[in-house]
């Protein structure tokens, strides 16, 4: 269960090599817990929104030299009292501050917690709470402008937008069946299904941003399959080095699959090496290809490798087949370019329905178009470069079901079953889109009624 | 002043109007000691406005009271001149009915079922004091100088409270028609803390039906299988008068145009607010300017009387410019008015302060129905009439009150809305208000408050036997249909010739334009259930996978609905709530966290807030 009167603390800042951290207190005892640790230079009372240099320490053990700023509620980010301290990067500073915060009375916060509590006091509403989330989980530039977008409120105006277009359409229906004897049929828009199905387009087209979103935020997977020796390792090598950019093991993987993960142009890309996937009786083995069949099943793109050295062999083909049934998104790649070319002079890549790659991991050629090849795939949706992507699966599902309840509406209409009926689905789908944008009907339409027409004796 | 013993009470009802009537009903049916003051005896079930019983949303509310075992619409069965079913081309839930009513022969007959109803006498006096003593009402005083001793009692006051009528630069302190209004009961309500508003409303003219050219209307009839109100009324047969349909034109617009600077509206004379759903017609001019006509009702004030009513036409201008642009109308050239339009202004409560039982929460004892709680229309002001008497009398007798939910009947629907989120201006039934109105069908009034209206002690023998019968014809047929499989002879008997799989007849019914006689027909069988039933077990084959869409959306509501909040709560001590949500939920007092969410200026955040801070 979710207290809030709990006072919480956390590091603010993102893990990683930043020069500075900052970690967060929020709640009651924000100011009492912090200068339990915090031990200011010259100060000696502590005014809201001025920053002050000081010692952290653990009793009497020196952590750091830190930046502490107090901010008093409601005038923070989550509405209650914050105070915030400033420490050098690395982890070392940072988690030893947050375990003495701990000893010291704080919990640590859940994640999300300070956003949450920014809405349940009323400081952000619902998506842009979402939009904050994701920010935080976003391992990219562009997932971070997009979570920026949302927390702006342009997620909110484009579906508020809609939410506007339908209460027009029930306003109308309602108003027809309020009033029977004023013969509003011939007042109202000429084609009712029109505009729902109007609505139904834009609210797909957020729907299916959905997708782009996700991988903005979570980066795309690849799978790299490839019987053993065909250069996998040496591919990723290749692509981690072309670029100095930081690579980082990601915690949780397995021996079996190694995972490297790469930014290009603004799009995280998570490589899996995979064990390889063929039919074995040793038990060991076994087990890393049913995890290299799950990375496979659930990766965004796999990269089938073939040696140009060597001629198409079987064992190629079966890794193609699977990596065809199981994921169907395949790039098929030709490594070692850079040596005898049997492969492409026996024409074995006109075995396969996709285009191939030629490159060579020991000397880079190629790379940079495998890279421009995978980034093009993953960006399939053009809502992807420009314009409001939903990222998170409430609000996608939220859509969905707005989505299938206007299907039904239009259904109604094109069958001619009852108002009475149609304006149930309308309502649902009225009320699916409120979950997103945290608005409920109540009046609206009453209002909108008499606006619209004249009624009434 | 000195004050005589009026005699002992178990309960007073202020008012003999619609919402009087029902509420002192139910007080003396249910076995109370019951009187019923009234300004003017010859006002019982008075109907100041239009003739007619019904309508969207109204008819509803009229069959409501009936499956409680009320009066309404066993009176408007009685004496209606005209009925009609309305929107029978749009699905089941909205139709409704709608009936003209001859004024006087209501009246007659209401008055007397109030006088040949035991434990109940009527009485003309005029209520001018509550009294309260340690919270509770104990006795009531009148102009003449009675005191009555109560136990509880109903205000019904209507439009009467300090009313004063208003026509162009006219005006005077004045009730409805002419009759007397009520000068005092405001200021003993004020007295005792009720916040009052002031609210307007309006009526049109009365004209003389000799004076008429109806070659030039279009005649609107009623329906020719009579459908009545009451579940207890069977095989009316009767003569129907209609009704004429004719519209404004240019002609008229312009006159109200050039004399909009003498409607007391707009000069600024009336500062009571005004409904939405009954505009006048110079409000309808100035708010749709681009409307070339407005249509207009002409119907007939009763069978022995030439007075017609002008439905539409509802006016405040200055009596000389409504004679003016009433002649432009066809068939109104040369029309003799009988009564001036006029508009009428009184005070009422701000509802918020009435719980859900329609209780007051400052007096215990005191409860409040009709106009007075900042509703419009006599259906209204019945189906509130009926649930004050009910928990009055439950209050008597120290028992839970009875309240209706939003997905239960429309009076649950008004009532809730009347108390929860107040009302600004005369608050009228409409169907679009209710969320599950598919669930809320007139023709399943019974259904939904027969067992209601029995357990509390309104519904007869003979009314509970007919329900039951009902309800047991109606599940004999859906149970039947939904078993039985379709064979090659009855599609064809349809006229059906591809179909696939194994259907059951019910699935055949589910098609448009499939009735229930086709289906029974082509299944050879006679049929000897009436068309009530018939209709009933149709709704709920036809409509069923809708019907269960609301259901599982009741169930959502019923959850929030279901979690009860403190009465004696501050708000203040939850942090996390917004002020104006802290300020409005202390005022308010919710009884549960579903009625929180629909107060205005609570948000769904505070809500979660709530669920949060009550859950722990």
């Amino acid at each position: 269960m979710f207290r809030f009167e709990d006072t919480i603390c956390a590091v603010a800042t993102a893990i990683g090599n930043s020069g500075i951290n900052i970690i967060r207190i929020s709640g009651k005892e924000a100011l009492p817990v912090a200068l339990k640790i915090f031990r200011p230079l010259k100060a000696k009372a502590i005014k809201p929104r001025y920053m002050y240099l000081g010692d952290v320490y653990n009793g009497d053990e020196f952590i750091d030299r830190v930046l502490g700023v107090f901010f008093k509620g409601p005038y923070s980010y989550t509405g209650e009292d914050i105070f915030e301290i400033h420490c050098h990067g690395g982890i070392y500073s940072s988690q030893k501050i947050v375990e003495t915060l701990i000893s010291n009375g704080a919990r640590p916060a859940e994640a999300g917690e300070f956003s949450r509590r920014a809405f349940l006091n009323g400081k952000i509403d619902l998506s842009q709470a979402e939009g904050i989330a994701d920010q935080i989980g976003a391992l990219s530039e562009k997932g971070a402008r997009n979570a920026a977008l949302q927390m702006r409120g342009s997620l909110s105006n484009e579906i508020s937008e809609e939410q506007k277009k339908l209460t027009d359409v029930i306003a109308q229906v309602e108003a027809i069946v309020e009033y029977p004897e004023e013969n509003l049929e011939d007042q109202v828009s000429d084609d009712l299904t029109a505009d729902v199905k109007d609505i139904v387009k834009t609210l797909s087209r957020l729907k299916d941003s959905y997708k782009s979103g996700k991988i903005l935020k979570e980066g795309a997977r690849i799978a790299i399959l490839g019987r053993p020796n065909v250069g996998k390792s040496s591919l990723l090598n290749s692509i981690l080095n072309t670029e100095r950019v930081i690579v980082s093991d990601i915690p949780g993987t397995t021996r079996d699959v190694v995972t490297e993960y790469y930014i290009y142009r603004g799009i995280p890309l998570i490589f899996s090496d995979t064990a390889g996937i063929r039919e074995t009786k040793d038990i060991i083995e076994r087990i890393g290809v049913d995890r290299s069949r799950a990375v496979l099943k659930e990766a965004d793109i796999a990269l089938l490798l073939l040696d140009s050295s060597e001629e198409l062999t079987r064992e190629d083909m079966d890794i193609y087949n699977d990596a065809v049934s199981e994921n169907g998104n395949v790039i098929v790649v030709i490594n070692k370019t850079d040596l005898e070319n049997k492969l492409v002079h026996a024409g074995a890549e006109h075995m396969f329905s996709e285009d191939c790659i030629e490159i060579s991991a020991k000397n880079g050629a190629g790379i940079d178009r495998l890279l421009e090849t995978i980034y093009n795939k993953v960006i399939t949706d053009a809502s992807m470069e420009e314009g409001t992507i939903i990222t998170n699966s409430r609000q996608e599902y939220a859509l969905l079901t707005a989505i299938d309840s206007l299907n039904e509406a239009i259904n109604g209409f094109e069958n001619n079953i009852g108002f009475d009926l149609i304006s149930i689905d309308l309502h649902d789908a009225w009320n699916s889109i409120g979950e997103i944008t945290g608005e409920t009907l109540d009046e609206k339409i009453i209002d909108r009624i008499f606006e619209k027409f004249c009624l009434g004796k | 002043m000195q004050y005589y013993d009026g005699g002992s009470y178990d309960l007073v009802v202020v008012g003999g109007g619609h919402a009087g009537i029902e509420a002192a009903l139910a007080g003396a049916r249910l076995g109370k000691k019951t009187i019923l003051l009234t300004l003017n005896l010859e006002n019982i079930g008075f109907m100041p406005c239009n003739p007619s019983i019904g309508g969207t949303g109204k008819g509803h509310l009229v069959r409501e009271v009936d499956a409680l075992g009320g009066q309404m619409g066993l009176t408007t069965d009685a004496t209606f001149i005209q009925i009609k079913m309305l929107n029978t081309g749009k699905g089941p839930a909205v139709q409704s009915l709608r009936a003209q009513s001859d004024k006087k022969q209501y009246q007659r007959f209401m008055k007397s079922v109030l006088e040949h109803t035991d434990n109940l006498e009527i009485r003309m006096a005029e209520a001018t004091d509550l009294v309260v003593e340690n919270g509770r009402i104990t006795a009531i005083l009148t102009a003449c100088g009675a005191r009555l001793q109560t136990r509880a009692v109903v205000l019904a006051t209507g439009v009467y409270l300090k009313s004063r009528i208003i026509i162009g630069e006219f005006s005077k302190e004045s009730g409805p028609a002419g009759f007397l209004g009520a000068g005092s009961l405001s200021g003993s309500l004020k007295d005792l803390g009720f916040t009052l508003q002031r609210f307007k409303t309006g009526t049109p003219a009365r004209v003389d039906g000799r004076s008429l050219d109806y070659s030039k209307m279009t005649p609107q009839y009623g329906d020719e299988k009579i459908i009545p109100f009451s579940f207890m009324s069977r095989d009316i047969k009767r003569e129907q008068v209609p009704c004429y349909l004719t519209y404004t034109n240019e002609r008229t617009h312009e006159i109200i145009r050039e004399n909009m600077h003498r409607s007391p509206l707009y000069s600024g004379v009336i500062k009571g607010i005004g409904p939405r759903y009954c505009p006048s017609i110079e409000d309808k001019v100035a708010k749709f300017p681009d409307r070339e006509r407005h249509q207009l009702f002409i119907e007939p004030e009763g069978l022995d009387t030439t007075e017609m009513y002008v439905q539409g036409m509802s006016s405040s201008l200055p009596e000389e410019v409504q004679i003016a642009l009433y002649r432009t109308i066809p068939g109104l050239e040369n029309v003799r008015f009988t009564r001036t339009a006029y508009a009428i202004e009184y005070d009422c409560i701000d509802p918020l302060q009435l719980k859900s039982s329609l209780e007051t929460k400052a007096i215990n004892g005191l409860f409040m129905a009709g106009q007075i709680n900042g509703s419009s229309g006599y259906e209204e002001a019945a189906c509130q009439g009926i649930i004050a008497g009910i928990n009055a009398v439950r209050y008597t007798d120290e028992k839970e009150p009875v309240i209706l939910g939003r997905d239960q009947a429309y009076t649950g629907v008004l009532i809730d809305d009347l108390v929860t989120k107040g009302t600004k201006e005369p608050y009228r039934m409409m169907t679009s208000r209710a969320e599950y109105r598919l669930l809320l069908r007139q023709d399943n009034a019974d259904e939904r408050l027969c067992q209601i209206g029995r357990d509390i002690g309104l519904v007869s023998d003979e009314r509970y036997d007919r329900f039951m019968y009902k309800t047991g014809r109606v599940n004999q047929y859906i149970e039947r249909l939904e078993q039985k499989p379709v064979n090659n002879a009855f599609m064809k008997n349809l006229g059906i010739d591809e179909y696939s799989g194994s259907l059951k007849v019910a699935d055949v019914l589910k098609r448009p334009n499939v009735h229930l006689t086709d289906v029974l027909n082509a299944l050879g069988e006679d049929i000897t259930d009436d068309e009530e039933i018939l209709s009933s077990a149709e709704i709920h084959v036809k409509y069923k996978g809708y019907i269960e869409k609301q259901i599982r959306q009741v169930r959502q509501f019923r959850s929030l609905e279901n979690r009860r909040l403190p009465a004696d709560f501050d708000y203040r001590d939850i942090k996390g709530l917004r002020l104006e949500a802290q300020m409005k939920l202390n005022d308010i007092k919710p009884e549960n966290i579903g009625q929180a969410s629909r107060i205005s200026g609570v948000s769904p955040a505070d809500v979660s807030v709530l669920l949060v801070y009550f859950e722990r």
